[in-house]
């Protein structure tokens, strides 16, 4: 055994996900038309990069099983998700389960001028789901999430209360919301009060 | 409240998503060293303010927090375009002209 | 008088079995679900309802709508108490309490009124001519204005209830829901289009809920009911009743504000009182309607003188009848439907003054036919009668309606309904500054043209047929769609779909003359909230204003809470015919956002108390929490800034963890620095290029400390910078300046720099930091972590290195702020509170003690380090905070900023340097921000040399210090100086050294 791998047991480290006081706190009501769920145990990655550089597409392909998404889309594998951020720059979240070490992993694979960084504790994916979803966002943010305009798939960041979020479409009255850790708690007692009417419901409570 | 078309998320946005940056096409000088004190507050400290057409520079803070310029009449509001930074559109342009 | 007499005994849209108990300056009275307030108030035979502004004057109810002048009303008291709301626009519920806001001591007697034979010394401009000196008296006069004028009492308490605000995106958004809104909306809405109709009433219908029982007006109410219900099964399409676009923004934004429970009563326990919609519309139509112009007449602020069409309102939608005989006085056909509705409804008809010379239209016709006296070439110039109307006087009017043509006649009468014609609602089109065009067709100003901007339909144009309206709205709605992006552009309809009589063209007539000049004849009103006259207009031109901005100010035509929405037309035209110029020429005045007042406490929405502003949290906040930290805000991040025990005031707990520090060990929670991660091939170029100090031979494992200038060559951020790979870097910044820095590092690499091959990405909130400081620091971390020889020899002051800190990947700094023996944990954040608990185990044995901000300013003061933003201010250069040391002159690029040091006024030797300062007496601790001066024995105002920027009592040297910048302060070391403060006392000081304690650096060493 490791030196590092026996501190841990003998430490037994506890993780806190960003979610985990306001979880604590919250008292669901008895009816909610917005259910909150934390989704932890991911790692999360900043991937800058050159959209032309093709070892760079190619190496997360090969690693992440998906392709780098287009302008305000996201894509899926059953290892990854990746959002596009910028027009060099995206976000990939990979469930610790299916793959540990996908920074290793896409080091080894990539040659050029890129960038991995590891922000797995820097923010909070939040599923946000219900009725009541697209009135949250409504209230939350100036960017119109019509299904019209912003189907599954899509991706956008953009302000929400006074904070800013990674908001995707997953599906009809489902979205993702991707808020960086520092502001979570505001942002939940956020979504706590403009559900007041309505209910908000946070799993894991 | 401005909308205000990012060329990289290609959609049109919010003013509250940007920051405004000043104005655009002030290139740093080559060598600073040979500039008097004259030349190097004019580009530090002089800007042009028109009345009319003005090409801007704004940031997408809250969005893909990349700059680019926007060429926006000063009376009007209107923006006539948003490009990259690094383009200089063709088009002619004639700064601040007169609204009467 | 009792309701049963006014309220008609059928009719309306009322609900006659819902009587609703209400108060009205305290005196008890009911109405029926349905009224407003002010329906209600009349049919209880409410004439006066207010005093005027100036003269004290009684007024009544003069419209129906949000143009009401004179019923300006308070809502209940307390808390909630709601000033200056319009009676006409409040709906009527069981138990509200409205209360007159003028009259002083009450409507009856009234203290202005009494002095109105003073009136001839209340000129326009009476502000400026009477009370402009002395100036010191102007709070005195402004106190009784304000009382006797009545502008309504404002909550003294926080509001109890909550406001909502919600952002809206549509193609196209109708604002006005009268016939040509409902039109222009169905027709966009058959276009596939997302619409939004928008409407201040209670109902969707505009001028149709107007309407009477003849069977014209049936067919246009069927066609109203039959639109809305095709709206309201439409999916993409959200109608707002009782809501009011009050604002027209750039690029097609509008404020909206929707009163979702003021219908129902003062509070709204548990549900949001109003919402604010912040809507943004790929196509406009401005369906806002027309407003009846009244007659400018002498005596027309009588109680009893109204709008015909408000009267018509009053009839057919709210069943009541404002009076038993009326003379009515008009210069268009539309008004005659008020006749014919009055007779339908039983009561007399004194006469129909038309001021044009003839009259033979479809429905002066009618009212011929039906017996009613119809004089044509005729006025009312005057209303008698002295608490309200009892009679008019009527004289021949001459066909350019300048003069009379023959003597006066007096008509017996209750009420004078006059319509002087309709002016588009033109405010909300002009709020981005597009000025309104005058169309002598319309007789009225319509909305100027717009680029991108909204259109307008229907009387809003100046299209007032009602046929021709919905014609131009569905043509309008189809356009405004295809422009959005959505069908043809054709319009669905079969044309006609609404029918209306045809009417002849009206008169252009605004003041009606009187056998006395306007000066001399009674007062003619104009504006009515703000007692505006005829004659003070014709004065205003006389002493020279020409200008109808000029005017507007000299006069305050416009001034009042209803923004003139009655009198600006008929105050221009009358200025214009002063001027002896066209109305077109004279032009109008502009209207400003908010077209209705709108309450704070929807623009708050629910962003007020803890949701005020975020709050950021470090991931070991709650343990902070719970030892009971005293918090700083710091930018928007919560910081522990001491964490008293039992008992301990702030003095003492920061002395108890500044001497933990130096003496044994102390931990910090130093989450909030911004963190950057940097990387690529030309990284420690870019770094070398931003920082004034070099990074090309930075080494994997080692940090430096940086400073960062503007281009103007001054601080506005500092930091360390470790190496932590190949092409690899951790930039810190400021706890403040994380964002600004990262925004200017993408600034110059995306713009100047595109060359170089550099990468930035914020990894602030990624890890978490514990900061160990003290002599004990190691002995600490040594039982936590065992991967890593902490040794000084192998683990340098500035190296960084990996290692596994209580079972957690870690990055261990070397650095410190504190100037003792430092490591800085950094974890992923959600291992934070794990570790930090684990390092506060770990040194229990060395006392460890967590200290806070305030502690880490007073041991960084010790040591003179600066904090950029309290010592530094954006005027000081590297050189004047002492640390020339820093600043890299012989590096191949121009650092950003360098250019700017050897300007002319950077390389002044008496700028403002960073010194040290000891008070004499060494208690004394300055204050921050006092000034210092040479001497205190000099005139006021005395030459100021500098400032103090940190000050504490420093508990291991026992005594004050302070850092300050003095003018050429370097080559002063050991002169005394004084800080003049505001008690009056002068402390002295000596300039000192800046750093107090450890000046060899020593302890940071071991």
């Amino acid at each position: 055994m490791s030196e590092s791998a026996e501190m841990g047991q003998r430490f037994a480290p506890v993780l806190e996900s960003p979610l985990h006081y306001v979880r604590a706190r919250h008292r669901n009501p008895a009816a909610a038309a917005v259910t909150l769920s934390e989704r932890s145990a991911c790692i999360l990655l900043n991937l800058r990069g050159s959209p032309e550089n093709e070892p760079f597409r190619e190496s997360v392909r090969a690693v992440l099983h998906v392709e780098l998404p287009e302008v305000g889309r996201s894509a899926d594998s059953e290892l990854a998700s990746i959002y596009w951020l910028g027009p060099d720059e995206w976000l990939a979240v990979v469930d610790q389960a299916t793959l540990a070490e996908p920074v290793a992993a896409l080091r080894g694979a990539i040659q050029g001028h890129v960038s991995i960084v590891d922000v797995s504790s820097a923010q909070s994916l939040l599923a946000v789901q219900g009725a009541g979803v697209a009135e949250l966002l409504q209230k939350a943010s100036v960017y119109d999430f019509h299904p019209r305009e912003f189907g599954p798939g899509r991706c956008a960041q953009t302000t929400f209360a006074k904070a800013t979020a990674l908001v995707r479409c997953v599906g009809e009255e489902h979205f993702e919301l991707i808020v960086r850790r520092s502001f979570i708690d505001y942002v939940a007692r956020w979504i706590v009060d403009a559900c007041a009417e309505s209910g908000c419901h946070i799993s894991g409570t | 409240m401005l909308q205000i078309y990012c060329p990289y998320c290609q959609e049109l946005r919010e003013e509250e998503e940007f920051s405004p940056s000043g104005e655009a096409h002030i290139a740093r000088p080559r060598d600073p060293e040979s500039l008097s004190d004259e030349q190097w507050g004019d580009y530090l400290f002089f800007r042009k303010n028109p009345r009319g057409l003005h090409r801007e520079m704004w940031h997408h803070s809250a969005g893909c927090r990349r700059y680019f310029n926007v060429e926006r009449d000063t009376v009007s509001y209107v923006i006539a375009r948003s490009y990259p930074i690094g383009e200089d559109p063709a088009g002619a342009m004639v700064e601040g002209h007169d609204h009467e | 008088m009792s309701d049963s007499q006014r309220r008609l005994p059928a009719g309306g849209r009322l609900d006659r079995k819902q009587k609703v108990s209400f108060t009205f300056d305290g005196r008890p009275m009911w109405g029926l679900a349905g009224d407003t307030l002010a329906s209600a108030l009349l049919a209880n035979g409410v004439e006066t309802v207010a005093r005027s502004f100036k003269y004290g004057r009684r007024r009544g109810i003069v419209g129906h709508g949000s143009e009401e002048p004179n019923a300006i009303v308070q809502l209940g008291s307390g808390a909630a108490t709601v000033p200056n709301l319009k009676a006409t626009q409040v709906e009527l519920y069981e138990g509200l309490e409205a209360r007159s806001v003028s009259g002083w001591p009450n409507l009856d007697v009234d203290v202005i009124a009494l002095l109105g034979v003073f009136a001839r010394f209340l000129p326009p401009g009476f502000y400026y001519k009477t009370f402009m000196a002395p100036a010191r008296l102007w709070m005195t006069y402004e106190h009784f204005i304000r009382k006797a004028a009545g502008l309504g009492r404002a909550p003294q308490n926080p509001d109890p209830d909550r406001y909502d605000k919600i952002n809206r995106h549509c193609d196209v958004l109708v604002i006005g829901g009268g016939p040509a809104g409902l039109a222009a909306a169905r027709e966009a809405t058959r276009q596939g289009s997302r619409v939004i109709l928008v409407d201040e009433q209670s109902e969707m219908g505009g001028s149709l809920l107007s309407l009477g029982g003849s069977e014209a007006d049936a067919a246009q109410l069927q066609w109203r009911d039959q639109t809305l219900a095709e709206l309201e099964a439409s999916v993409d399409v959200l109608l707002l009743p009782r809501s009011t676009a009050f604002g027209y923004y750039d690029h097609n934004f509008v404020g909206i504000l929707e009163r979702l429970e003021d219908h129902r009563g003062l509070t709204s326990p548990g549900r949001p009182r109003q919402r604010l919609h912040r809507v943004r519309a790929r196509q406009i139509i401005m369906a806002t309607g027309a407003q009846e112009r009244p007659l400018v007449f002498a005596n027309n602020d009588l109680p009893g003188v109204m709008l015909a069409s408000s009267v018509r309102t009053y009839i057919n939608r709210y069943a009541v009848i404002p009076g038993q005989r009326l003379a009515l006085c008009t210069t268009n056909d539309n008004a005659y439907q008020l006749a014919l509705d009055w007779q339908e409804a039983g009561c007399d008809i004194a006469v129909i003054a038309d001021t044009r010379p003839e009259a033979e239209g479809v429905l002066p016709r009618l009212a011929r036919e039906r017996g009613i006296d119809v004089r044509t070439g005729t006025a009312i110039i005057e209303a008698s009668g002295r608490k309200c109307v009892s009679g008019a006087l009527l004289a021949p009017i001459h066909a350019g309606g300048k003069s009379l043509t023959g003597p006066a006649t007096p008509v017996e009468c209750d009420l004078i309904a006059t319509s002087g014609g309709w002016s588009p609602v033109v405010h909300l089109s002009s709020h981005t500054g597009i000025r309104p065009i005058w169309d002598d067709e319309a007789i009225g100003f319509v909305p100027g043209p717009h680029a991108d901007g909204p259109v307008a339909v229907g009387s809003a144009q100046g299209i007032y047929c009602p046929l021709a309206c919905v014609e131009q709205a569905r043509t309008e709605g189809a356009a405004a769609a295809l422009r959005a992006g959505q069908g043809a552009g054709e319009s669905s309809s079969p044309s006609p779909d609404i029918i209306a009589a045809l009417e002849e063209p009206a008169q252009a007539l605004f003041l009606v003359p009187h056998t006395k000049t306007t000066s001399r004849a009674p007062s003619q009103f104009v504006d009515f909230q703000l007692d505006v006259t005829a004659a003070a207009i014709e004065l205003a031109a006389r002493e020279g204003y020409e200008s109808v901005e000029h005017v507007k100010r000299y006069t305050a035509l416009g001034f009042g809470t209803d923004q003139g929405k009655l009198g600006n037309i008929n105050g221009v035209a009358i200025l214009a015919d002063t001027l002896n110029q066209s109305i077109a020429d004279t032009g109008t005045t502009m209207f400003r956002p908010a077209y209705t007042p709108v309450t704070f406490g929807a623009m708050a929405g629910g962003e007020v108390g803890d949701l005020f502003d975020p709050e950021r949290y470090t991931a070991m906040h709650r343990w902070h929490s719970e030892q009971g930290a005293a918090w700083e805000n710091v930018g928007q991040w919560k910081r522990p800034w001491y964490f008293p025990v039992a008992g301990e005031s702030m003095e003492e707990a920061v002395q108890r963890e500044c001497l933990a520090v130096r003496n044994s060990v102390g931990i910090l929670d130093a989450s909030t620095l911004g963190k950057i991660d940097i990387q690529g091939p030309d990284a420690a170029e870019f770094l070398t290029r931003v920082y004034t100090n070099s990074y090309l031979k930075l080494a994997p494992g080692k940090c430096r400390y940086g400073l960062m200038l503007h281009e103007d060559g001054m601080i506005f951020d500092d930091g360390v910078t470790a190496c932590l790979g190949e092409s690899h870097y951790l930039m810190h910044t400021t706890t403040g300046g994380a964002a600004g820095v990262l925004g200017w590092l993408e600034l110059w690499r995306q713009t100047e720099w595109p060359e170089l091959q550099v990468y930035f990405t914020s990894v602030t909130d990624h890890w978490a930091t514990a900061t160990l400081s003290g002599p004990n620091a190691r002995k600490v971390l040594a039982r936590v972590c065992h991967d890593v020889d902490l040794s000084d020899e192998a683990f340098a002051f500035m190296d960084w290195n990996s290692a596994t800190v209580a079972g957690v990947p870690a990055r261990i700094f070397r650095i410190s702020f504190t100037g003792e023996l430092s490591f800085e944990v950094n974890v992923p954040a959600n291992f934070g509170r794990h570790v930090w608990e684990r390092l506060m185990e770990a040194g229990k044995e060395f006392n460890i003690t967590p200290y806070g901000t305030e502690a880490m300013h007073v041991l960084r003061a010790e040591k003179g380090f600066i904090i950029v933003g309290q010592d530094t201010d954006g005027s000081m250069t590297p050189d004047d905070m002492g640390m020339d040391w820093i600043v890299g002159k012989n590096k191949s690029f121009s650092f950003l900023g360098k250019r700017s040091l050897e300007r002319s006024d950077t390389r002044r030797t008496n700028r403002k340097q960073l010194v040290g300062l000891r008070t004499v007496e060494p208690n004394e601790v300055l204050p921050e921000g006092a000034q210092i001066v040479n001497t205190p024995d000099q005139a006021v105002p005395m030459a100021m040399q500098g400032h103090v920027t940190s000050s504490y009592f420093s508990p291991s040297l026992g005594r004050s210090i302070a850092l300050a910048v003095v003018k050429g302060g370097r080559n002063r070391l050991g002169e005394k100086v004084f800080c003049p403060l505001a008690d009056g006392r002068n402390v002295a000081a000596v300039i000192c050294q800046t750093v107090f304690y450890d000046p060899d650096g020593e302890r940071q060493h071991v």
